[in-house]
């Protein structure tokens, strides 16, 4: 006898059983309060966002950190990022590593830089990453060029977001 | 033995959350702005009088939306357009460069020579719609 009542109220799975309202009930078939949660679609969802995710945050390359103060231009048609010496141009001013330099101490200081890379066949050798605000003259931005040039950057590579 | 079941059901909950947990350590960390580069190739060495000039297009930027396309063919200009083109996508100053690759299609050489006070938005736009225009070899003169 009971026996039998635990067979009438054995609970198939812990969701069922919070699913069913008044389990010990005598009712032939117990009423339902809600229907169980499809677990296994959430997982195949939550799978494939996980995948996704994990594609595209490969797919991203490398990563740059911007200065607030900068807007970079848009442009739909450009290159993913490669490695380089990143120059920011902020109000005339230029920007390695957060260390703030006038043209001279630009010229010397990429001058020098240019010599490690040579010798040590750094991947950065010969390439220039400039981040200037889109609002900002062409003038600010061209001693830059100049300087490259001289110091022996020959890739020039302008920072765009990409539309 | 009266229940001797082999179906069983996998404890799915620790893996949801796990799953929730990467998701949302992917979503923080994730790359919501595209960055990308135009690039150019500076010229560097020394100069030679007795090298023979390249035929190539120039175009003049001023900071009131003027352009000048010039079309040098060994040293020499050969032709001299201005066009005046406010629009941001430069579609004008784009058609007309789009007629000269057609008319000389020998020429693969671009240099853009901005003025100061042109805005860099408007520079890299040039250079952005240039290589649009499959043209490779583009060169960027810095300002005087």
């Amino acid at each position: 006898m009971i026996f039998g009542a635990i067979k009438k109220q054995k609970i198939q799975s812990p969701l069922e059983g919070l699913a069913q309202v008044r389990p010990h009930s005598q009712m032939k078939q117990m009423m339902k309060l809600a229907a169980p949660l499809m677990l296994t679609s959430l997982v195949d969802a939550f799978a494939v966002i996980v995948i996704y995710l994990l594609v595209s945050t490969h797919q991203s390359g490398k990563e740059l950190q911007i200065d607030r103060k900068i807007k970079l231009p848009q442009a739909s048609k450009s290159q993913s990022l490669q490695p380089g010496v990143n120059v920011r141009v902020i109000g005339g001013k230029y920007l390695i590593n957060e260390k703030e330099m006038n043209e001279s101490e630009l010229l010397e200081y990429l001058s020098k830089l240019h010599k490690e890379f040579e010798a040590s066949s750094d991947e950065r050798k010969g390439n220039i990453l400039i981040q200037a605000d889109k609002a900002s003259d062409y003038s600010k931005v061209s001693p830059l060029l100049s300087i490259a040039a001289q110091t022996g950057f020959e890739n020039i590579k302008f920072a765009v977001l990409g539309e | 033995m009266e229940n001797n079941e082999t179906n069983f059901e996998v404890n799915l909950l620790p893996v949801i959350s796990l799953l929730a947990v990467c998701i949302s350590f992917l979503l923080l960390t994730a790359v919501w702005l595209p960055i990308g580069t135009l690039d150019v190739k500076q010229a560097k060495g020394e100069t030679s009088e007795n090298l023979e000039q390249p035929s190539r297009f120039e175009i003049q930027v001023s900071s009131n939306n003027k352009y000048a396309v010039i079309v040098e063919e060994k040293g020499q200009k050969v032709s001299s357009q201005q066009i005046v083109d406010s629009s941001d996508e430069q579609i004008k100053v784009a058609t007309y460069i789009e007629s000269l690759i057609e008319k000389y299609p020998e020429i693969k050489m671009v240099f853009i020579s901005p003025n100061g006070n042109t805005k860099y938005q408007t520079v890299v736009k040039l250079l952005e719609n240039l290589k649009k225009l499959e043209l490779r070899e583009i060169g960027i003169e810095p300002s005087l």
